[in-house]
């Protein structure tokens, strides 16, 4: 996750990280891709809360 | 993410893709969001923002679109990504055509600026100022993310 501009080569980068080939670029939506990036970040994201297995029960 | 275009009596394809930003890069040297970013910057002056809103609200005729589009013109930035505007519009319609008329892996091949100026010659300038909203929209729809990010920039 990072700050840094959003550069072609960044860009780039994150399409080699995803895991993604040259051709694959061909057929995706640079959208697409930014989603995926954006995904990969959230993995990393940080709840302030989050819910307990008592939390999920109460649901019913 | 296509795009169509009749010209000439002549069907013209575009095609966009996670490539474009890549293969745009390695022809002009430029990514194709700097002119947006430019652009951007320029319409953060409120009067440049409202003198264009009068301009595009009556499709640029009437006195008061004229005074407006005379105090544009007196912005030499705005007047400057106006310009780039067409460039972009050229270079994006280019690569886009590449796209959607070459194998991925015979792309490299047509990423000169002979091959450019040479595919340029099929049209009048006008194509490209009559249809920059066209390559403008391609663009858009292209890049537009779905997902959002969560903690952004932690």
């Amino acid at each position: 996750v990072t700050d840094r501009p959003r550069t072609v080569a960044l860009y780039h980068l994150r399409t080699l990280q995803i895991g993604l080939s040259w051709t694959d670029l061909f057929y995706m939506r640079e959208g697409e891709i930014l989603d995926m990036v954006r995904e990969m970040e959230n993995d990393h994201a940080k709840y302030d809360e989050l819910a307990t297995q008592e939390d999920f029960d109460n649901f019913g | 993410m296509f795009r169509t275009i009749i010209y000439n009596g002549k069907e013209y394809r575009f095609k966009a893709s996670g490539a474009t930003k890549i293969l745009y890069k390695r022809l002009f040297g430029v990514s194709p969001d700097d002119y947006f970013m430019d652009r951007a910057e320029v319409m953060n002056d409120p009067i440049t923002r409202k003198n264009a809103e009068i301009v595009q609200k009556n499709g640029g005729k009437g006195e008061e679109a004229d005074k407006a589009a005379l105090e544009l013109m007196k912005n030499p930035e705005y007047v400057k990504t106006t310009l780039s505007f067409y460039d972009f519009a050229q270079q994006y319609a280019y690569i886009t055509y590449l796209e959607a008329n070459f194998e991925p892996l015979k792309i490299n091949e047509e990423l000169t600026v002979d091959k450019f100026v040479v595919w340029l010659m099929n049209f009048d300038e006008s194509f490209f100022r009559e249809n920059a909203t066209n390559f403008q929209k391609l663009y858009q729809t292209n890049i537009k993310p779905e997902v959002e990010a969560k903690n952004a920039g932690a």
